[in-house]
């Protein structure tokens, strides 16, 4: 066993999960005590409920450090090794947005889903790109002009 | 009372309006559909659908929301059935037997007395909203901010306690809620936690947290079961339930119902605690309790009609107080704000039309429910077998849109994959995420009312202590928040003896 696994070991999920909260609430409470009040005679102020906020989080964050026991490895190893096939999808997600406003809403959509169904296991590209085409056209059509949602047009509308 | 049936009858004739009863199909459906898709709950769905909503007129709308609420409640369930996955927590008990009778091949009987279930809770429950209502919204009149401040605290602090495995957690997700509502311009004009970014001064918006919360993780967790192979097909079964059947059962859906609403009401406990809460207590007076588990028809009727009673029962509070009990009803609270109706004691006095509206609504939907669902079995059933490869992508696209259009802005979706993985996080830690939603929705008004009673109290929080309500829900509070820690120690303490005298 490795001196990185046995930190884990030691940690464990909700440990590391207290941590992680504990700088988010550290943050929070110095991004909070940079605020000053905008109006003369504000006695409360902006900062005073970030403020209560952030001693709650700070004691949340140590208890759940302190109570939080270290788990067994085999579980925590297992778990690891699946998150990735979650967070794939997420990147693809996070790809898909980002090139939305410029490809344009029916671009976009083809490319996401045709990854999307052939990294969820839809068998051969052409079959994926069918489904993708067909899809993206139902819902252009229904959001478009059944629902009267703006979708973005992207470098599309540049050629047409 | 006296006043109280005109006033129904006028939200009875709003509701029974041709448009209107249109919405009010198009929404159970569209419910239901939603809610039959693997994962996702009446939070998932409402939140999804809101886009659209939001667009169209008040009335309808709202209609439409109910019945969106009704059906994707419904839909959950045949999930949970068919597929042996819940949506939300809710619908976990209905696991338990409804897919033990779906493996039996008897699935149609369980959607069907599903179905009857929820239309006969659903039925006492906007009887009961409608007796009980008025009155706590005659009490609430004379809260003022510290009344309603310590209500929010009592109402989140349940909520976080109840929803989750651990209290901690659970308060760690309310904060997290909480702390997100602070971001964007505070109540005197002064820009929070916006990183100097002039779309964040809005801060965030709440449709961005609950559908990354809810539906995206929901996506990202069951791309996980699926790669892993962990889904499970569906097999053919029998379509209709027998009247003996139905006979059987009627005994714990008027069992389920009371024991719903009651629970529904109070803030925090909502469906999910009452479907456990209906399901333990026929299997305690059931005169073959080892049936449970495995295909009894009583184990899906109670938890069913549980649910769907404490859905009616969450709008006490949420209509009564403009304080929402659960996600779902934390969701309709904002969306109602969003057409311009502010739900609170004065909403009885100044708009009973609407009020009396969403109730006829409600119960319109149930009835929608059930005249659609009954022949829609064997269609529901069929949508299944959309293989998921194909659904997952397509309800991620959705959500999309969903977000795209309130704003158009990029920064909005990648909040929204930002949430959808925190939400997977959380889900898989079993951090409980309606917590983060209901303190979003709160945090504002929660600090708007602590500015308040400050300024009442000219800074000396302790003079509220002289106000009998708040000490009340102070105590409350810390009772709920105190007693499983005790009721722990106690146990291990039994514990002990009983190793001593055994040693």
């Amino acid at each position: 066993m490795n001196k990185l696994m046995r930190i884990r070991l030691f940690l464990g999920p909700d440990r590391i999960a207290a941590l992680l909260f504990l700088v988010v609430v550290l943050l929070y409470g110095w991004g909070g005590s940079r605020l000053t009040a905008a109006l003369q005679g504000d006695f409360i102020g902006p900062a005073f409920f970030p403020r209560i906020l952030t001693v709650l989080g700070f004691v949340l964050a140590v208890l759940l450090f302190v109570r939080g026991a270290p788990r067994a490895m085999a579980e925590g190893v297992d778990e690891a090794g699946s998150d990735v096939t979650a967070l794939v999808p997420a990147a693809m997600l996070l790809g898909y947005v980002l090139v939305l406003e410029w490809l344009g809403f029916s671009l976009a959509t083809i490319l996401f889903l045709i990854m999307a169904f052939r990294y969820l296991g839809h068998p051969g590209w052409l079959g994926a790109a069918g489904y993708s085409v067909s899809i993206t056209a139902v819902f252009f059509a229904l959001f478009q002009y059944a629902l009267d949602i703006r979708l973005p047009a992207g470098i599309l509308t540049k050629f047409l | 009372m006296g006043d109280v049936l005109p006033q129904l009858m006028v939200g009875f004739e709003i509701a029974l309006r041709p448009e209107n009863l249109l919405f009010a199909f198009i929404g159970a459906f569209l419910g239901t559909v939603i809610g039959v898709l693997p994962g996702i709950g009446p939070a998932g769905a409402l939140a999804m659908l809101l886009p659209v909503v939001l667009n169209m007129n008040p009335v309808g709308a709202i209609i439409m929301l109910a019945a969106v609420y009704s059906g994707a409640m419904y839909g959950g369930s045949t999930t949970s059935i068919l597929l042996n996955v819940p949506g939300e927590s809710s619908s976990v008990v209905t696991c338990l037997d409804g897919h033990q009778m779906a493996l039996q091949g008897r699935a149609g009987p369980a959607l069907c007395i599903s179905a009857i279930g929820s239309f006969i809770a659903g039925t006492m429950g906007v009887v009961a909203l409608m007796l009980f209502a008025p009155g706590i919204a005659e009490v609430a009149l004379n809260f003022g901010p510290p009344e309603y401040f310590v209500l929010m605290v009592f109402g989140l602090s349940s909520v976080a306690s109840l929803s989750g495995t651990s209290l901690v957690k659970g308060l760690m997700a309310m904060t997290l809620g909480l702390m997100i509502s602070t971001m964007g311009t505070d109540v005197t004009g002064v820009p929070r936690f916006t990183f100097g970014i002039p779309e964040m001064l809005d801060g965030i918006d709440f449709l961005i947290v609950t559908i990354g919360l809810f539906a995206v993780s929901e996506v990202l967790l069951n791309t996980n079961e699926l790669r892993g192979g962990e889904m499970q097909s569906v097999i053919k079964h029998r379509i209709f339930i027998s009247w003996k059947e139905i006979r059987e059962s009627l005994g714990a859906i008027g069992r389920g119902s009371a024991i719903g609403f009651v629970v529904g009401v109070m803030p925090g406990a909502g469906a999910g605690i009452a479907s456990f809460l209906s399901y333990s207590v026929e299997m305690q007076i059931s005169k073959h309790p080892e049936r449970f588990g495995k295909g009894e028809i009583r184990g899906v009727a109670a938890p069913e009609s549980a649910n769907n009673a404490a859905s009616a029962g969450a709008m006490v509070p949420m209509l009564t107080l403009g304080i929402p009990g659960s996600g779902t009803t934390a969701i309709l609270l904002m969306a109602l704000t969003a057409l311009n109706v502010h739900p609170g004691p004065m909403m009885f006095t100044q708009h009973p039309d609407v009020v009396w509206g969403l109730i006829a609504a409600l119960y319109i939907g149930n009835v929608m429910l059930l005249i659609m669902n009954l022949p829609l079995v064997g269609l529901f059933v069929r949508l299944l077998y959309i293989p998921m490869r194909l659904m997952l992508p397509v309800i991620m696209v959705i959500c999309v849109i969903g977000v795209y259009n309130a704003n158009q802005q990029t920064l909005d979706m990648v909040f929204l994959c930002g949430f959808g993985v925190l939400g997977y996080y959380m889900r898989k830690n079993h951090y409980p995420v309606a917590p983060v939603i209901l303190g979003l929705v709160l945090g504002t008004r929660m600090e708007e009312a602590l500015r308040q009673s400050m300024i009442m109290s000219q800074g000396n929080l302790l003079v509220l202590l002289e106000r009998p309500i708040v000490v009340a829900f102070l105590v409350l509070t810390a009772v709920l928040l105190l007693a499983p820690l005790i009721l722990r120690r106690l146990r291990f303490r039994g514990k002990q003896v009983e190793l001593e005298t055994e040693g």
